[in-house]
């Protein structure tokens, strides 16, 4: 069976590309640069270039395709222009999706992301119909948003589409923008001493990588076309989080934690400097807000219709630490 | 036993109106929702009733013909509820220039922005006066104000609204029933809008409201009996503006506002 990717050489894609391709599945992966260092390798993966905006490389690829997983997106939060944002994840979404249409593909899995939700509100748990309390809080969320309006748009065309919001994903993997955690453990294990904002009590969810690519063969197989699925691990405060990985590593973390609106205001002055230097925006106060926000969710409705299975924090932590040690 | 009051809302599952349901909510404030059929309602109200237990029904209808909006007030009756404030929210926003309108999406626009509130108004008078002190927000825009092309017949009905609200007002004074408008400029209220005002120049940009803020504050301004309530001071600022300037200069002002008011037009 022939299947399209899209983002083989992100953190989600690569992993699904080569989990597909043990499957024996026959992968076609669109991928901007050939040489890229994470590329996946493997003999069922057929390499096509070219980028979601050049709609000829797409319509090569997906030719004869059955499937599709749409993992391709734009992620990186530090960047102001919402045009890049758009162009990629809304623009390059419905290029996908009209090359899918066209080309009779039975069905298409789009990767997206908890964050459309919003923030969880107090001592409940995110679900799948429950409805947006607040506006986006920035380009991803908004533009993510109108990609999954787009899926369902088609999905009522006659293209079955299938919506997977992960969560927070960690584990082995490559590195890149949407591998924030491991980069955090990286850090953890490093140093010394490691400086945390103070709002330690923030939940949010944390969901392992293989979960989230057994999910996306899992939604291939038993998804109903138009629906929306969380796709979670556990969900843990910052502090459970620390403290599991000490377990795991069996060495307590030495954590210094900074009053949260002193570290704010440093960045808010740290983020004006940068302005005036043109230097390239890192952590910037809106974007510490969006990381410590409480995300809790329940990836219940995947579980029950799906057949998707968790893996807890603690077995997940300890299989990413020893992948991050060697 | 204590009266539960409530606070009526139309077209409040999306944008606007959903804010201040959101708002109202977290006030501890009961509610009746209403808006168009399969637009998120239901979960919106099942939602409110568990995060901040507070009672809302919901009730699924287009306000269009006056039929309606009859059925709306039969059935809040049916339910035994009695509202204490109202809130007319639900309306047609602008689309285009007059010679490409459809007239029947302008005659549904006026009847709609127009009719419904007036009518509902009427109906519900009774309850407001038996549960005063009490009152009703009726939902201007800044285009109450301003004549702008391309919102010819949008503004006319949000400018009869204004009228309309401050001349109740004054009637309904001596019945401790509060009539306030509020006249929000851009909000970034459906996806498709917000991208729209992302894209906008500096000086538009920095009028877009989110509409949770825009609510908070009319919601206040509501319960304070406020008569006018501008969300934004940027919004506010062109109010002044508007009262000082010269006419010649005004209309200046006014061209460079439509690229503000044009985002807001691609959506209805």
């Amino acid at each position: 069976m022939k299947v399209f990717l899209t983002g083989a050489t992100g953190y989600i894609g690569n992993r699904l590309a080569m989990k597909l391709a043990e499957n024996n599945y026959k992968v076609h992966a669109l991928v901007r640069n050939l040489k890229s260092d994470n590329i996946p390798v493997h003999p069922n993966i057929q390499l096509f270039e070219g980028n979601l905006n050049d709609t000829n490389s797409i319509e090569k690829a997906i030719s004869n395709c059955d499937y599709v997983f749409h993992t391709a997106a734009f992620t990186k939060l530090t960047c102001n222009d919402v045009k890049e944002f758009y162009n990629v994840n809304v623009k390059g979404t419905a290029n996908v999706l009209n090359a899918a249409k066209s080309n009779g593909v039975k069905k298409i899995i789009f990767t997206s992301s908890v964050s459309v939700f919003g923030p969880s509100q107090p001592n409940s748990s995110i679900i799948e119909n429950q409805p947006r309390m607040s506006s986006y809080a920035n380009d991803y969320e908004l533009t993510k948003t109108m990609a999954e309006n787009l899926v369902l748009e088609y999905n009522r065309k006659g293209l079955p589409g299938i919506i997977l919001n992960v969560s927070r994903v960690y584990g082995p993997g490559i590195n890149g923008f949407s591998n924030g955690v491991n980069r955090f453990i990286s850090m953890l294990l490093k140093n010394k001493v490691v400086f945390v904002p103070s709002r330690l009590n923030i939940e949010t969810n944390y969901v392992y990588i293989d979960d989230v690519t057994k999910a996306h063969l899992l939604a291939l197989t038993n998804g109903n076309g138009g629906e929306k699925y969380i796709i979670g691990g556990e969900n843990a405060s910052y502090e459970k989080l620390f403290t599991t990985i000490s377990e795991c590593n069996q060495t307590k973390i030495p954590v210094v934690k900074i009053n949260y609106i002193v570290l704010k205001t440093g960045l808010f002055l740290k983020s004006l400097f940068d302005k005036l230097l043109l230097n390239e925006p890192s952590l910037t106060p809106k974007l510490l807000d969006y990381i410590f926000t409480n995300r809790n969710v329940s990836s219940q409705k995947a579980v029950t219709q799906l057949g998707y299975e968790i893996t807890t924090l603690k077995n997940g932590m300890e299989q990413t630490l020893r992948f991050l040690k060697n | 036993m204590e009266t539960k009051y409530f606070t009526l809302i139309t077209g409040a599952s999306q944008g606007f109106g959903k804010a201040m349901a959101i708002e109202c909510s977290k006030r501890h404030m009961n509610l009746v929702l209403v808006s168009l059929p399969n637009t998120g309602l239901n979960e919106l109200s099942d939602f409110l009733k568990k995060i901040y237990d507070v009672s809302v029904l919901s009730i699924e209808m287009d306000l269009c013909t006056s039929e309606n909006c009859h059925l709306l007030f039969e059935k809040v009756k049916k339910e035994q509820i009695s509202i204490r404030y109202f809130i007319n929210n639900a309306g047609v926003l602008s689309k285009g220039l007059f010679k490409d309108l459809d007239i029947n999406y302008i005659l549904c626009q006026i009847s709609l922005n127009i009719c419904t509130p007036t009518l509902l108004i009427k109906l519900f008078l009774n309850d407001l006066k038996q549960n005063a002190p009490s009152g009703i927000l009726n939902v201007g825009s800044m285009a109450s104000f301003f004549y702008l092309p391309k919102k010819q017949v949008y503004g006319g009905t949000k400018a009869y609204l204004l009228t309309f609200s401050r001349s109740l007002r004054r009637e309904l004074r001596p019945e401790n029933i509060s009539v306030s408008i509020v006249c929000p400029g851009g909000m970034n209220t459906t996806a498709a809008l917000t991208y729209q005002n992302r894209t906008g120049s500096w000086g538009s940009r920095m009028s877009i409201m989110n509409p949770e803020d825009a609510a908070k504050f009319a919601i206040d301004g509501m319960l304070k009996g406020k008569e006018i309530i501008v969300p934004g001071l940027l919004n506010r600022f062109f109010m002044f503006l508007n009262g000082i300037l010269p006419k010649p200069v005004k209309d200046k002002i006014t061209a460079i506002e439509m690229n503000k008011f044009k985002t807001e037009m691609l959506c209805s």
